[in-house]
């Protein structure tokens, strides 16, 4: 497969249909290529062998390793859409008893989920891809392979499933420190009291599905983009570094495409 | 710490981050609730799962919006377009009473809508589980935007259509103004002095109409309307006897003349008709009389000028006086 990839990017387009045809061609084995190595990992989900710990250790990586920085980024995050939603809400309408309602619904709904996914994307998945990707040009999959294990079982299965739960829990915890500084902000920039701030009225269950769903699915496709990148490497240590931007640009991509899809199904199934 | 129970730890936050964030979502640990129906022609923006408040606090919220179409409700007698179910947390339900006026509000201008309840008198029951009341349908603000806009166009088309009529009237009224403000700088004094007569003659009305309440109520017009009321009551109290004399005498006076002959009678009306002349004639010189007073007093004539004329009475006193002391004048002439 990573043969095959070297010499499909090697080959030179001779005119533009070559190149658009090419590049067509490029995208379609990515989504084919990222739709494999999800629906094997789901297959292994269920039917897959694993050491004893070994989802442990990743939850570990992938969560508390990543409490603080996403709780630091989280707390500016929210500080920062407070005080720009206060300052818009004051330019419009000097009343900022709604500001709290109106900034949890869109951090639950939304905010949480998909702004907290990129920072989780670029620490979670450059480290999922830049591990794989290692073991790929040492070639310790090869090894895998040899043995009749497959690198999807070993490496990938543990880390989705640590991605999809502690992925959720970081980017819950985050959100809680994200609406307690926001909730700072109101208070010391705005004079908005807490209690009048953590106005509940316009959040529905609709919103905490939305969001919770939203998490599980970014934290699944962080897993899933960054291990396919990883899985795809070549090239030594430069192309594992190729390997990990790719993971992050692709995380992102894949979290924006899914906050597209998300939002319009939310839109229709669990209106605001 | 082993690197499970971390892991189980942060989960555990997590959890009870979610936790209490449902909890609060769902207005903390809710107990029973009941039912509660409310009738609407047109709710406006309420949705399903809209707060319901009484006093600004959330007893509850919009369960279900029916479309009923103006089906008559057998029960009630009414034929509802919108029918919503409430469901209302039972320790404020109780509060609820069978003359609760309920209608759509929002939590601002451009806030979430929601159905808000005054629960009434407490003098009248409380409403049932399954109650249904009928709401006041919020103002429509689309037909009052399209009032508006009508009334703007009319606004707007009489003021093109008769803009130099609106010129003339306008100029008309600025002289008008301005005449007004030249009679005032002109003639202020004597306005001001027109104001103080005013003034003052409301000042004197005042006393007089006080003066004359006094009057009416002092002790001499009581005392007169008394008197009249007395006299009214003895008018009263008399006048049947007297009606009953004066016909008893118009009766007798009847016989008289049916006993009369023919012959009498003529000379009873002969009579009286010499004393209807004697009493023209005596009324002739009573005038006669009164005119030679009355020119007397006017001092014409001789007797006139000698009773009246002071200068004449002079001389005829002098006249007198010199008699008196010289009577000899009488026979000799000097």
């Amino acid at each position: 497969m990573t043969t095959a990839t070297a010499e499909s990017q090697a080959s030179e387009p001779d005119d533009l249909d070559d190149v658009e045809e090419s590049q067509l061609e490029f995208y379609a084995r990515e989504i084919k290529d990222l739709v494999g190595v999800f629906s094997r990992t789901l297959y292994y989900c269920v039917r897959g062998k694993r050491e004893k710990g070994d989802i442990a250790a990743q939850m570990y990586a992938i969560g508390n390793g990543s409490m603080f920085f996403m709780c630091v980024t989280m707390a500016f995050i929210g500080a920062i859409v407070a005080y720009q939603m206060g300052l818009q809400t004051k330019k419009i309408i000097p009343d900022m008893s709604l500001l709290g309602a109106t900034f949890l619904k869109l951090q639950v709904r939304d905010l949480i989920a998909s702004v907290g996914a990129m920072p989780l994307a670029t620490r979670v998945g450059a480290g999922i891809a830049a591990e794989i990707g290692s073991m790929v040009v040492t070639e310790q999959t090869d090894a895998l392979r040899m043995s009749a294990a497959d690198p999807v079982d070993f490496l990938v299965v543990p880390r989705f499933i640590a991605s999809v739960i502690m992925g959720t829990v970081v980017l819950c915890v985050g959100g809680g420190v994200g609406i307690f500084s926001g909730m700072l902000v109101a208070m010391v920039s705005f004079d908005v009291n807490p209690n009048t701030f953590l106005n509940f009225s316009m959040l529905t269950s609709g919103d905490v599905i939305l969001g919770l769903l939203k998490m599980v699915t970014y934290g699944g496709t962080i897993a899933i983009v960054s291990s396919q990148r990883g899985l795809r490497t070549f090239g030594g240590s430069e192309g594992v570094g190729i390997a990990t931007t790719e993971a992050v640009v692709g995380s992102l991509f894949g979290i924006i495409v899914w906050q597209f899809i998300l939002s319009a199904i939310g839109y229709v199934l669990l209106p605001a | 710490m082993s690197l499970e129970v971390r892991v189980g730890l942060l989960i555990l936050v997590a959890v009870a981050l979610l936790g209490v964030f449902v909890v609060a979502l769902g207005g903390g640990p809710g107990g029973d609730v009941k039912t509660l129906y409310i009738d609407f022609d047109n709710p406006g923006n309420v949705l399903g799962g809209a707060p319901v408040n009484i006093g600004n606090i959330r007893v509850g919220r919009v369960e279900e919006i029916e479309y009923r179409g103006g089906l008559l409700d057998p029960d009630t007698g009414r034929s509802p377009l919108i029918r919503i179910r409430l469901q209302i947390q039972e320790e404020y339900f109780g509060s609820i009473r069978e003359d609760a006026r309920v209608y759509v509000t929002s939590t601002s201008i451009v806030g979430e809508s929601l159905i808000a309840i005054d629960p009434g008198s407490q003098d009248r029951p409380a409403v049932a589980d399954g109650h249904i009341l009928v709401g006041i349908d919020p103002p429509r603000m689309d037909q009052a935007f399209a009032m508006m806009f009508e009334l703007l166009e009319n606004i707007h088309g009489l003021l093109r259509d008769n803009r130099e009529e609106l010129d003339s009237l306008l100029s008309a009224a600025a002289n008008m103004v301005r005449s007004l403000d030249g009679i005032f700088t002109r003639h202020g004094d004597r306005i001001d002095r027109i104001m103080q007569n005013i003034e003052t003659a409301t000042d004197q009305t005042n006393d007089l109409l006080g003066n004359a309440n006094e009057l009416i109520t002092g002790p001499r017009v009581q005392r007169t309307l008394r008197n009249v009321d007395g006299i009214t009551s003895s008018i009263n109290r008399d006048i049947d006897p007297l009606l009953a004399d004066a016909r008893s005498i118009a009766g007798k006076v009847d016989d008289l003349l049916d006993m009369l002959g023919e012959e009498q009678q003529a000379q009873i009306q002969s009579t009286i008709a010499d004393v209807s002349d004697i009493s023209h004639r005596a009324t002739g010189i009573t005038q006669d009389a009164e005119q030679i007073v009355t020119h007397i007093r006017q001092g014409r004539g001789t007797v006139g000028a000698m009773l009246m004329d002071e200068e004449i009475y002079d001389d005829v006193q002098e006249m007198l006086r010199d008699l008196k002391h010289n009577p000899w004048k009488l026979f000799w002439r000097e």
